[in-house]
């Protein structure tokens, strides 16, 4: 839906005014349209705002907002306020005139698993900010596949009303950020919005590669740091330990560190007064030209672009036309408000606050994060420095099983795209699998991500490649070219040479697991660049590694290798030369491209042959025997074949059970129907993985 | 009539017991009900041939113990006579309610070909309850001249009294399960039996004059390797039996063996080793005379299971007692798999009147389990009978279809004198041991389209 189609027709009716949006639905039928208040569990008032009659669209309108009654005729009914009164009330607190000197940004940071969530949650609940009713684990956490594998992947902000003990009241901003190494770039984009960060440190677990890799990124954007140890509630937490980790790791001083227990409650009341005390407020710069950072945004069917943003400089206000500097674009600022941590709109957000803009900004590229809002009648002289875009890292094929999915699958990215910019695609086609899309993500988790809610959220069954990264291919014509799918490769005879991507990689450890990681690092063709002893039990590993070995299953090594004490932490460190050559795999005769990969001389023959007798294992006998080939170039360098169907499942058959034979038949198809037709031969999708699987099995 | 006549004609030379199926298909009576049926019927009966029954299987659920691979509907190890009762009780009212039905609907019934009593373990039964059953019959259909009346028998629940009379109330075929003459493995498999019991009861019978026995066999048992299997099949051989069964044994995961065993992982067979067995059981008994006119089943040319043959050329039957299957006016039912919802289905059965309360299959059902039944007969589909029941749209998908399999060696095409293409077949036994696989494609190449409530093509 455009948003040109975005009107607003009323204000909710109770305390929150609101203003309703609708989309359109079916072309020109005319509906009348409620808005129905909806406090707590009890319908309060339903009310009529007039007939409608819908514009050319024929969009679908997500239930969950928008609701087609069933009774006698169709009717709208948009739900509005679902709060409490009470929880009203609390908003309207939030948006008392404030003075700079009152607010405190700040974000917490940590290792993943370290209790980062956990805390905002006590935060939220001492604050008030979320009734206990209402309150869930990981609140901030929305997604479904957040809260199921208990991990955060996009940031989360919070307004929270703080009292301190010494009288004064504060506003306090939090922005949770994801834990995980591919989301790091979400951790950098919350960090310039704040001034401070809490430090989450495990106090069993002690500093980790993350835990290093979040208060550098902090630091460099200078922010107070306040150190919390969590956890220390556990019988194994070893506090002392972990203060003196933190000292000669991270060079913070531990002397008044806090000692909580996120899980318990113990001691949180204290790290909202140690953020009052030691976290800077923001400079008051309410006088200077308007400029407001956008650190996110999502896309909303019904107001078009939401972006969140910090204000640097200047007041932003309702009603105002703004303009964002990089993109160049006009807006009406249709709505200014806080996060609280629902959106509550406010008249005006002065030089330090956080909330949210809806202008009606239609799509996400014309907001992107990083751009500057300010004022179209006075705009500031230059622009806040952005952030760096987020480089997709990996890349893989992603193809819908039945081919008829193939408009579904575009839609799905492209709706997932206007939440996740780092989220990239291109349409490609393979002939074994037809068409689908190249798409890049941010790391295997990021990957595993998409394609859980694409067959999670928009039901479509996907066969996705291996992974693979990019690579610079040099060609004899001293032309270069960036491939990012291994069958694009031109032909050996062609290339002069290859270069990959590396990363600088950096592993803690305890020590004893030190020469298993060693020679985990060397045989993925690991480059030793340093070694430290930072205590006397842990020391830190650093190595220049190829991406394309990291992708694959590399952490999941390091964890098991270490029995799980191990933790890692990569940055991008730029593209090296590499003896690199095309392997490609041929199933009865017929080189199955979405199979194809690049690998180091070295290892092909090794890989190939894996590759080959896993590809035996995986894919299921068929009425002729079926070579299975690695290849290089037209050279077989390994070979295997699939023996022939000798037996089906000879039921007998008696009256009676021929609808049980039946079902046996429809399962029995139904598993075909999941394989992908290479020439005569039926391929399950998991060997389109076998890569994969392959190196799991090798390590 | 003439029309099935000139059938006759064309399918004469392939298979005698085709010709007797389908002269004795029409008798005139039928075909003058069907015609009276027409007129107030939908079209879908119109172009359907279906006839009343001729065939009927009764279930009897009592067993001396529970095979450890079984899992149909059972009642193991009891002893209690008034359960024996109360059963026979229901099962008795079951057979007067429904052909009561069928007698005010359709004034006259036509006479039993074929009469099934399975299980279980039917022979655990005295013979006053199986008298009973046969004058309950009696009472609403007459038994034809030629009729054959099989009861399944296990070796060690009957003597020689027993089997005389049992042959004194018309039984006169028996199939003995034997499934082995391993003694080591019928003990693994939880037969109450060993195989010198076998020997005895095959004397039993003989010396009661029963001249049509059947003999089942089972492989890929689990540690049956070919050699053992071998001598089974060499020592059912020497007992001449008429007819022979011999099953692949499937695990299903419900049964103590599905807990135990993982099907193609030692102890039990692999893939190759089974299908080894199944080949080798297929060429020695058809080199010892024996036709291979089933998947899994071998008989002497004369002694061909008749009433197997009416599920397999998906004709009518009607079913009593707990779990058992009919098919009656194209309507496929399951009885409940349980004593006491049996018993209450029973009594719900006689407030209906004996009518069924479950849905006719549709024309596009009935094509797709001709196709599944009718390929697993070595005699295959006759297209004839295909085309004219079906269509010939659908008909031509089929053929099209099942060109790859000829091609590969797993299909045969046969044609009658004229050349003229006539009917699909497995071929024995690379086809026979692909079957789920060709029927997939078959079936999804014709009958079953993604949207499958309608047809591909409409009906001709």
């Amino acid at each position: 839906m455009a948003a040109d189609d975005l009107q607003s027709v009323g204000k909710c009716c109770l305390r929150c005014k609101r203003p309703i949006f609708y989309g359109t639905c079916a072309k020109n039928t005319s509906v009348p349209l409620y808005i129905v208040n909806y406090t707590g569990w009890l319908l309060k008032r339903k009310e009529f705002i007039g007939n409608h009659r819908w514009q050319n669209t024929n969009d679908r309108l997500p239930s969950s907002r928008l609701h087609l009654s069933s009774s006698f005729r169709p009717s709208l009914v948009v739900w509005c306020c679902m709060r409490e009164d009470s929880s009203i009330k609390r908003e309207e607190q939030a948006t008392k005139m404030i003075s700079p000197q009152q607010i405190r940004n700040f974000c917490i940071i940590a290792h993943i698993d370290h209790g980062k969530s956990t805390l905002a949650d006590r935060l939220l609940q001492l604050t008030n900010t979320v009734s206990n009713r209402d309150m869930k684990d990981q609140f901030l956490d929305s997604m479904d596949l957040e809260r199921e594998r208990g991990i955060t992947i996009k940031l989360q902000t919070a307004r929270m009303n703080y009292r301190a003990p010494d009288g004064n009241e504060y506003i306090l901003n939090l922005i949770d950020t994801p834990g995980h190494v591919d989301f790091s770039y979400e951790v950098s984009r919350s960090l310039v919005a704040c001034e401070g960060a809490i430090l989450v440190v495990d106090a069993s677990q002690g500093v980790e590669a993350q835990t290093l890799a979040n208060v550098y990124l902090a630091s460099e954007s200078g922010l107070e740091i306040i150190p919390v140890l969590n956890k220390v509630d556990l019988p194994s937490a070893e506090p002392l330990r972990v203060k003196q980790e933190i000292e000669q790791m991270i060079g913070l001083d531990t002397s008044n560190c806090l000692e909580i227990s996120a899980k318990t409650g113990k001691n949180v009341e204290k790290v909202l007064e140690y953020i009052v005390k030691y976290i800077p407020p923001p400079k008051d710069r309410s006088s200077f030209p308007l400029r407001a950072l956008i650190f996110d945004s999502y896309y909303d069917a019904f107001r078009g672009v939401v972006v969140y943003f910090r204000v640097f400089d200047g007041i932003l206000e309702t009603g105002k036309k703004i303009r964002l500097m990089n993109s160049q674009k006009d807006f009406e600022s249709v709505q200014v408000g806080v996060l609280a941590p629902h959106q509550v709109p406010v008249e005006r957000l002065i030089s330090g606050e956080v909330g949210y803009l809806v202008a009606g900004i239609k799509t996400v590229q014309d907001a992107r994060v990083g751009d500057t809002i300010t004022l179209a009648h006075q705009p500031a002289d230059c622009a806040l420095p952005g952030y760096k875009e987020a480089k997709p890292m990996v890349f893989c094929g992603l193809y819908p099983s039945d081919a008829d999915q193939f408009e579904d699958l575009r839609e799905a990215l492209e709706k997932l795209k206007l939440n996740d910019s780092s989220l990239s695609y291109e349409p490609e086609s393979s002939s074994a699998m037809g068409f689908g899309f190249r798409c890049g993500f941010l790391g295997l988790l990021h990957m595993e991500i998409v394609c859980e809610r694409l067959s999670r959220e928009y039901g479509l069954d996907l066969v996705t490649t291996s992974p693979s990264v990019g690579y610079y291919v040099y060609l004899h014509d001293n032309s270069s070219m960036l491939i990012q799918n291994p069958c694009e490769l031109p032909e050996p005879h062609l290339v002069d040479y290859l270069e990959e991507p590396y990363v600088r990689l950096e592993i803690i450890t305890p020590t004893e697991y030190v020469g298993p990681l060693m020679e985990l690092t060397q045989s993925r063709r690991g480059i030793f660049q340093d070694m430290k002893y930072i205590t006397a039990t842990r020391t830190s590993l650093v190595y220049e590694l190829p991406l394309a070995e990291l992708v694959t299953n590399f952490f999941d090594l390091v964890k098991s290798r270490s029995r799980g004490y191990a933790s890692m932490e990569y940055q991008w460190s730029g593209y090296r030369r590499g003896d690199l050559v095309k392997l490609e795999v041929a199933v009865n005769g017929e080189k199955v491209d979405a199979l194809c990969s690049i690998v180091h001389r070295d290892k092909a023959y090794s890989i190939a042959r894996a590759l080959t007798e896993r590809l035996k294992e995986l894919i299921p006998r068929q009425q002729f025997r079926i070579p299975v080939q690695g290849m290089i170039g037209n050279r077989v360098i390994a070979s295997e074949h699939i023996p022939a169907l000798r037996k089906d499942v000879l039921a007998k058959c008696y009256g009676g059970d021929i609808s049980r034979k039946k079902k046996l038949l429809k399962k029995q198809a139904e598993g075909k129907k999941r394989m992908k037709a290479i020439g005569k031969v039926d391929v399950p999708q998991e060997a389109f993985r076998a890569m994969l699987s392959l190196k799991q099995t090798e390590d | 009539m003439k029309q099935s006549s000139s059938f006759v004609k064309r399918l004469g030379f392939i298979k005698p017991c085709l010709f007797k199926y389908f002269s004795t298909r029409h008798k005139p009576q039928t075909l003058f009900r069907r015609m009276m049926l027409c007129h107030n019927t939908s079209l879908l009966e119109n172009t359907t041939d279906w006839t009343l029954p001729k065939s009927a299987y009764i279930h009897i659920p009592f067993c001396v113990r529970k095979c450890l691979y079984c899992d149909f509907a059972v009642v193991a190890g009891t002893t209690n006579l008034n359960l024996y009762d109360t059963y026979i009780e229901h099962l008795l009212k079951e057979i007067e309610t429904t052909l009561s039905y069928f007698k005010r609907k359709y004034q006259k019934l036509p006479a039993l070909e074929t009469l099934y009593i399975g299980g279980g373990t039917p022979s655990v039964l005295s013979y006053i309850h199986l008298q009973r059953i046969v004058d309950k019959l009696q009472q609403y259909v007459d038994f034809a001249p030629t009729s054959e009346f099989t009861v399944e028998m296990d070796p060690g629940t009957f003597d020689l009294s027993k089997a005389r009379q049992f042959r004194n109330l018309g039984v006169n075929r028996v199939s003995i399960g034997v499934q082995s003459f391993d003694d080591n493995l019928l003990k693994l498999c939880g037969r109450s039996h060993n195989s010198k019991q076998v020997y005895m009861a095959w004397d039993i019978l003989r010396t009661a004059g029963f001249t049509n026995l059947s003999l089942d066999l089972m492989s890929g048992l689990p540690y049956q390797s070919e050699e053992i299997f071998r001598d089974s099949i060499e020592k059912a051989i020497s007992l001449d039996p008429e007819h022979l069964s011999c099953y692949d044994l499937i695990i299903e995961q419900s049964t103590p063996f599905g807990k135990k065993y993982q099907s193609g992982v030692f102890p039990l067979p692999s893939e190759d080793e089974a299908a080894c067995m199944y080949i080798l059981a297929s060429s020695r008994l058809r080199e010892q005379g024996y036709e291979h006119y089933e998947i899994s089943n071998y008989g002497k040319p004369a002694y061909l299971s008749k009433h197997n043959q009416t599920y397999w050329k998906n004709q009518s039957y009607y079913g009593f007692g707990m779990s058992a299957t009919s098919y009656t006016e194209m309507k496929r039912f399951t009885r409940p798999r349980k004593l006491v919802s049996y018993f209450e289905w029973v009594k719900q059965l006689e407030k209906r009147k004996g009518e069924l309360e479950c849905p006719q299959e549709s024309l596009r059902e009935q094509a797709v389990d001709t196709l599944i039944l009718g390929l697993r007969m070595k005699q295959g589909i006759s297209l004839n009978t295909f085309t004219k029941l079906y269509g010939q749209s659908i008909s031509q998908l089929v053929i099209d279809a099942s060109q790859p399999w000829i091609t590969s060696g797993h299909m045969l095409e046969i044609y009658n004198r004229n050349g003229q293409l006539e009917g699909l077949a497995l071929k024995d036994p690379e086809g026979f041991l692909l079957q789920n696989s060709i029927l997939i494609s078959l079936l999804e190449k014709s009958l079953w389209t993604t949207n499958s409530s309608t047809y591909p093509v409409t009906l001709s």
